[in-house]
């Protein structure tokens, strides 16, 4: 290849700069959105990695319905595969500062750092003295500060100083826990049933008499993700071994249970038999008393152990899922980019080569090879595509990546991001950009390339004139005026332009209509539908345990004077809920038990998901709402299990699956209610409709302030957090509508000035004859309205498709979208893409004015 | 009537700009053109005939120098009343025809006319030109003398009163370009419309009612010719 043609292709950047900016564009816009989302996923990983290495973050975390001893510990240490074991202990509390009462979750510290689940400090220090404690930060911003003192309670008739030696402790430091990488602290057979707060302690507080929780880490992990496979692979074999050292030890701690409560009882009847004076003490064995005695010693439960993995933590899972999320949303997307690239740089280059026809007869008369020749254009294209993918790479490593971490991070407590380069991922961006230019420009070049010289030094015969289908439909062709006619012949005489520009207009409508239609789904519509057709009430009151009679009469004058114009008790607990078959990962939920069922519509409506038919709460079932549903994979006949807390479980059919979007609820009627738990629900919450007036902030200080509420909490405060929380993924969906729209943009641009180019001299013609400047452009500009009217339907069909895909590959977790697609995003869709036609006219009239006549009609094309 | 001036030309220059050379494609062009005239400008390659049809025409303006054309001063006209001048006095036959390849014979000349205010009508303008016969076949249908009669209709239609014809013959074989030039002589005399003929064939120059001969952008000579011949009696 000689310096000539090098030399040649550059020159020809100069002097073709705008096509060579629009395949650089289009590469670029193409680069960046593959990159930027395919990397979001694994950015997110790496940082929880690095925060997981960090914090030595369990692998496992072993319960035990007795607690451990260090027996138990012991074993569980030498079973194979495990790197680090660490025994800690916990309890739940009611945390009391100021007028606040609420559950803690209180975990204690292990004497030396670096050891499993270490805290991730975010202020003040560790705890020297026995009367300090850390609380976590999100506990902090409601309360309690570094300096501040807490107490802590039992809430039960045990004191809280069988487990803990001190109660009241002085907040010295501000803490984050791996094992909370979500706002979500758990649930707990405490208060609510749902955990506010963390509270670290040092161990040695502790006087419990067993270990509450195992942690182990898995040997031969460091350095492996654990999103990956590898990861699964290493700590499988290790879950089974301590699923067969749980199994060991539970047979062992039993014997253990009955040979003590054997000898305690063997000593009672030696002690009552000398007090009785009774020479043989199993003399008494026949006894009732001892005989029950006995009896329930045979009978002696084994203990459980439960061997929880990563998933099981219900950050984790959060997290885990929101990956999984973008890793959909990023799937298909950005594919869609690089097909539209192929089909600028495809246009472009066909024209470019087409136009310098005579150039390159001459060159091949001067006797260059077709390969020097094609070199040429391909080094062009090439050159475009390399400077674009690196443009692309800077946008999609560094921007994209860094503005949807800062979105998740107002769900997740992760420490700051650093955008990474992920080599694979360049790679594969830069495979796809430089085999789209490459094989484009070839196929462009292979025509031309395949002429004899001679036939190049002619011009290339234009496209001839055709009749089209339209003009043997009379009764439509003649109505048509001379000016509609033309533009209708011009339209189909070019068929490659037409299907291109029709396909161009197709894809960029889809993308604006999926990513609006995701706007729709994931954040508008589920707000709209949850807040305001399924959680009807306004307000929801949380009560405090075991009310007595007077506190219940005062709630009831209140509300009966407040404008709270109805209410509804009802029981709410945090449980988790399991299918009764295989052995699923368990699923938190919310129970509620309405005591009034037939009013429940009036409050939250429970209508079928698919016919939307009311459902009504029998006394023999539950009603599950539609995610959860679809999580567990049950439906309407099945049975599942509802798990209280980690150890009690219950056995319940499924009646009915509610329609419902956000979080996971399972309905009973207070009778069911009783039928399987042997007691009435206790009502901890009262919702409230209100006829409004009486402004929210008064309202919520009346209820306050009445005995026995604990806590006031309004449904559009609800929603408000709702949309907080989906401004993350907003960002996304704008990133989406943005890289759209610019590419929208550059793909028309493209197309529109290659129509000028190649009708450069039908321009002439028409100017020459006396057409004003607004009638030429009127001539063109009627066809590109046209083109994109034709690609507009079927984009908007391509959209809703390729939303569903998306929609399909981004709902996890507890959260329902809406399948639908507003009317307005399709109109808003419709109306960019108008708009962008509209706007590279406006830029293409300029173009239009400047066409020289003279120069046109010169000489033979 | 033969004696009311239709075009005059005075002083006037073009001059192009090629970075820092300027190249004076005119360099001071006089010369008048009677109403109904069928005049031929004739000179070499790259004497600068074009660029005077193309002025006169309202394609292009000079540098300098005045003109008018049925009285009205072209150099003083803005874009907008040139493409008005264009729109309503001028047609224009090129060398290359200039069809729209996706219109057939009858529509090229329909889209001409469309935009004028006393057209004649398509269909009897392309039975003049004699190709009634092939109004409905597209320019890629039709023979290069074919197209340069549609060519002919479509600037006719428009019922100008300048007919510019730029080489008109100049694709064409000896033969059909006979015809061509036949068609426009016969044009002119029947309908007395102004015809304003270049060529570079100084052969075909009796035919003309006047004669204006270019050379290194200034006019060489101008002669009036009493006797113009037919083409029929014309051979080069
Ligand atoms: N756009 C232009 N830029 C520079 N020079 C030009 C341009 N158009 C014409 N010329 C020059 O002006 C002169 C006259 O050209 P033209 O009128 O086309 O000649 P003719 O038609 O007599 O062959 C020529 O020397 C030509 O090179
Ligand atoms: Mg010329």
């Amino acid at each position: 290849m000689g310096n000539t043609i090098i030399k040649n292709a550059f020159k020809e950047v100069r002097s073709s700069f705008s096509r060579f900016l629009a395949i650089l564009l289009v590469i670029m816009i193409g680069s960046a959105f593959y990159t930027g989302l395919k990397s979001v996923g694994p950015d997110l990983e790496a940082s929880a990695d690095r925060y997981f290495e960090a914090t030595h973050f369990m692998d496992f975390r072993l319960l035990s319905s007795i607690g451990f001893n260090d027996a138990d510990l012991a074993a569980v240490r030498n079973s194979s595969g495990v790197e680090d074991t660490q025994p800690i202990y916990t309890i739940d509390a009611f945390l009391s500062y100021g007028q606040q009462t609420n559950v803690a979750h209180v975990i204690s510290i292990p004497d030396s750092t670096g050891a499993i689940n270490d805290l991730h400090l975010v202020e003040g220090r560790l705890p020297q003295q026995s009367n300090e404690c850390i609380i976590d930060k999100q506990r902090s911003e409601a309360g309690p500060k570094i300096g501040d003192t807490i107490t802590l309670s039992s809430g039960t008739e045990t004191p809280i100083n069988t487990s803990l030696s001190q109660t009241v402790y002085h907040v010295v430091g501000l803490a984050e826990s791996p094992s909370y990488l979500t706002k979500d602290r758990g649930i707990t057979k405490l208060g609510t049933g749902k955990i506010n707060g963390l509270v670290f302690l040092p161990a040695a507080n502790f006087t419990l008499p067993a270990y509450t929780e195992i942690l182990v880490t898995a040997a031969g992990t460091s350095g492996i993700s654990t999103f990956s496979e590898e990861y699964i692979e290493i700590t499988t074999p290790l879950e089974e071994s301590l699923n067969t050292v749980a199994s060991q030890r539970v047979e062992i701690r039993q014997q253990e249970l009955k040979a003590d409560a054997e000898a305690q009882l063997a000593a009672q009847k030696t002690a009552f038999a000398a007090a009785n004076g009774i020479a043989d003490p199993s003399l008494l064995d026949s006894s009732p008393e001892f005989l029950e005695a006995q009896k329930s010693i045979n009978e002696l439960a084994a203990p459980q152990w439960h061997v929880l993995n990563r998933e099981s933590n219900s950050g984790y899972l959060d997290y885990q899922n929101t990956i999984e999320s973008t890793n959909g949303i990023a799937s298909i997307l950005p594919l869609f980019f690089f097909g539209i690239a192929t089909l600028v740089c495809l246009t472009t280059m066909t024209r470019m080569v087409e136009e310098q026809r005579t150039q390159i007869g001459t060159l091949k008369a001067l006797g260059y090879s077709n390969a020097a020749i094609a070199f040429k254009y391909l080094l062009y294209a090439a050159t475009a595509s390399v400077l674009g993918s690196l443009l692309g790479w800077a946008i999609g490593f560094m921007l994209i990546p860094q503005v949807i971490f800062n979105a998740y991070r107002v769900l997740y407590t992760l420490p700051e991001m650093t955008p990474a380069f992920h080599v694979s991922i360049a790679a594969l961006s830069a495979l796809f950009a430089i085999s789209v230019t490459t094989v484009a420009t070839f196929l462009s070049c292979l025509t031309i390339l395949r002429s004899a010289p001679a036939e190049l030094m002619l011009p290339s015969a234009p496209p001839p004139g055709k009749r089209i289908f339209l003009e043997n439909v009379d009764f439509i062709w003649k109505k048509l005026q001379f000016s509609q006619k033309i533009t209708f012949r011009n339209l189909f005489r070019y068929k490659k332009r037409f299907w291109m520009t029709v396909l161009g207009v197709a894809c960029c409508t889809a993308m604006l209509v999926a990513g609006l239609g995701l706007r729709d789904s994931i954040a508008t519509q589920v707000a709209e539908k949850q807040f305001g057709d399924i959680m009807r009430y306004d307000v929801s009151l949380q009560l405090k345990e075991n009310l007595t009679m007077e506190q219940k009469s005062a709630l009831v004058t209140t509300l009966a004077n407040t404008n709270l114009s109805t209410y509804l008790d009802n029981t709410v607990n945090n449980i988790s809920v399991q299918g009764s078959t295989d052995n699923s990962d368990p699923i938190d939920s919310l129970l509620m038990v309405p005591a009034d069922p037939a009013a429940l519509s009036n409050y939250f409506m429970l209508r079928s998901y698919d016919t939307g038919e009311p459902l009504v709460l029998s006394d023999h079932g539950v009603i599950l709402t539609q995610k959860l549903a679809k999580n567990l994979d049950v439906t309407t006949g099945d049975t599942i299990v509802i798990n209280e807390d980690e150890t009690t479980t219950q056995l319940v059919l499924v009646e009915g699956i509610a329609e419902n979007y956000l979080q996971h609820y399972v309905f009973l009627s207070p009778s069911y209610y009783q039928t399987i738990y042997g007691e009435l629900p206790q009502p901890n919450q009262v919702l409230g409709l209100l006829d409004s007036t009486l402004s929210q902030e008064d309202l919520a200080a009346t209820l306050m302030a009445t005995a026995g509420v604990s806590a006031v909490r309004f449904t559009s405060d609800n929603e408000q957090d709702f949309q907080n929380t989906l401004g993350s993924i907003n960002y996304l969906i704008w990133v989406i509508i943005i890289a759209a729209a610019l590419l929208a943009l550059v793909v028309q641009y493209t197309l529109t000035t290659i129509n000028i180019s190649e009708r450069f001299r039908e321009i002439a013609t028409i100017k020459v004859l006396g057409f004003y400047d607004r009638e030429v452009s009127a001539y063109i500009t009627r066809e590109s309205y046209l083109l994109t009217l034709f690609g507009i339907l079927p984009g908007l069909i391509g959209g809703i498709f390729l939303h569903g895909y998306i929609l399909d590959a981004a709902e996890v977790g507890n959260v329902m979208y809406v399948e639908s697609i507003l009317a307005q995003s399709f109109i808003l869709s419709i109306l960019l893409t108008f708009m962008f036609t509209w706007l590279v006219n406006l830029i293409m009239i300029g173009t239009l004015k400047k066409i020289n006549m003279v120069e046109a009609l010169k000489s033979n094309e | 009537m033969m004696n009311e001036t239709m075009i005059e030309f005075k002083g006037i220059t073009k001059e192009y700009t090629m970075g820092e050379v300027k190249i004076a494609a005119l360099a001071g062009v006089d010369f008048t053109v009677n109403r109904g005239e069928f005049a031929i400008i004739a000179g070499p390659s790259g004497a600068g005939k074009s660029t005077i049809l193309n002025i006169l025409g309202g394609m292009d303006s000079p540098t300098g120098g005045e003109f008018t054309v049925n009285k009205q001063p072209l150099h003083c006209y803005g874009k907008k009343d040139l493409i008005t001048y264009r729109r309503q006095e001028v047609g224009f036959v090129f060398q290359f025809y200039n069809l729209i390849q996706n219109l057939t014979a009858l529509e090229n000349v329909e889209l001409a006319v469309e935009i004028c205010k006393n057209p004649f009508k398509p269909l009897e303008v392309l039975k003049q030109v004699g190709l009634e016969n092939r109004m409905i076949n597209f320019p890629s249908q039709l023979s290069g003398g074919e197209q340069q009669r549609v060519s002919i209709a479509r600037a006719l239609a428009k019922n100008p009163t300048l007919l510019l014809c730029d080489e008109p013959t100049g694709a064409l074989d000896y033969n059909t370009g006979r015809s061509v030039l036949k068609l426009l002589q016969d044009t002119c005399h029947r309908t007395g419309m102004t015809v304003v003929l270049i060529t570079h064939n100084l052969a075909i120059a009796p035919m003309g009612d006047r004669i204006i001969k270019i050379k290194n952008g200034c006019v060489e000579s101008m002669s009036v010719n009493a006797t113009p011949l037919p083409v029929e009696d014309i051979a080069w």
